[in-house]
């Protein structure tokens, strides 16, 4: 195995912090019906994300099967995912650090 | 190739050039959505319509349980897979709010069929495609199609119906002809919902 350079350990510190920021996240899974144009266009619309992130997510969720659309406090996303169900979309929260 | 009656630009409009019989389809269709969500069927949001079920439900607070219809449940589906009170919680607050929404889109659906050809406002289109969407989620259910297999097994059994097949009693399949008349307006509703969200996206910044 090749020398590597040490890499910096992550301190107690650093978890606390991404985990303060980003606690929660909204994944959005793969269903066989929605259609990709939809979901992409619900990407664009609903979070604003410009056409490359947002095509890029959706290929992402038809073939991984899921996607991790946003991150935040658990309230916010509480109304992300409120707003996927409203468009059809199957969408999640799910406690952040599982990416 | 699009069909000719898929949406397309009219002026300020999203025109599809669908038939009466395509639009009484569509309507039954948006009629059970909407019964499955609690509401009452044939009133579109233009119409008086009688007392709703879920004018008179306040906001219930108390614990929801997770629809039994799956269906129903992928209309409302679970806000949390790895934390169940998370789930539990998200339940509580918004599955009332949900289903109104709902409701409220595929009655506006009902509204634009009402008229031929169907018109659809720019600011009415984002209600109109989750409530095309909501329709094909509940007859993809139906259908058991829960993966990428399944609908491509729908889509091989489209393709072998050619439509020559003699009303024989004697060879009836009811069931393949159940099948077949359901694929056949998840087709139709994704063919109207793709050409719909095109032109939606024509419009985005």
């Amino acid at each position: 195995m090749p020398a590597q350079p040490a890499a910096p350990v992550p301190t107690a510190d650093t978890h606390e912090q991404a985990a303060t920021e980003h606690p929660w996240t909204t994944v959005v899974w793969n269903d066989p019906v929605n259609l990709m144009s939809y979901v992409t266009w619900v990407f664009r619309s609903y979070f604003g994300y410009p056409r490359d992130k947002a095509e890029s997510l959706m290929l992402q969720v038809h073939h991984e099967g899921r996607a991790t659309v946003s991150r935040g406090g658990l309230e916010q996303m509480e109304t992300d995912t409120r707003a996927m169900h409203g468009f059809g979309l199957w969408a999640t929260v799910e406690p952040g650090g599982q990416e | 190739m699009t069909p000719s009656w898929a949406f397309t630009r009219s002026g300020d409009r999203y025109v599809a050039d669908l038939g009466v019989v395509e639009r009484a389809v569509l309507a039954d269709f948006a009629d059970q959505v909407v019964e499955l969500l609690g509401g009452v069927p044939g009133a579109d949001d233009g119409a008086a319509e009688p007392p709703d079920l879920l004018d008179e439900v306040e906001l219930d607070l108390g614990p929801v349980e997770t629809p039994e219809d799956p269906a129903v449940h992928r209309l409302l589906p679970d806000g949390s897979r790895a934390d169940a009170d998370v789930a539990a919680e998200y339940r509580r607050l918004t599955e009332g709010d949900l289903r109104v929404t709902k409701t409220g889109n595929l009655r506006r659906l009902r509204s634009v069929l009402a008229a031929e050809p169907v018109e659809v406002r720019p600011q009415d289109a984002a209600a109109v495609a989750a409530a095309l969407t909501d329709i094909r989620l509940v007859v993809a259910e139906r259908l058991g199609i829960r993966t990428e297999e399944d609908s491509d097994a729908l889509e091989a059994l489209l393709l072998a119906d050619d439509g020559t097949r003699e009303a024989d009693p004697d060879h009836a399949d009811p069931d393949r002809d159940a099948r077949v008349y359901l694929g056949t307006v998840t087709t139709m509703v994704g063919v109207l919902l793709d050409s719909l969200v095109g032109l939606m996206l024509d419009e985005l910044p």
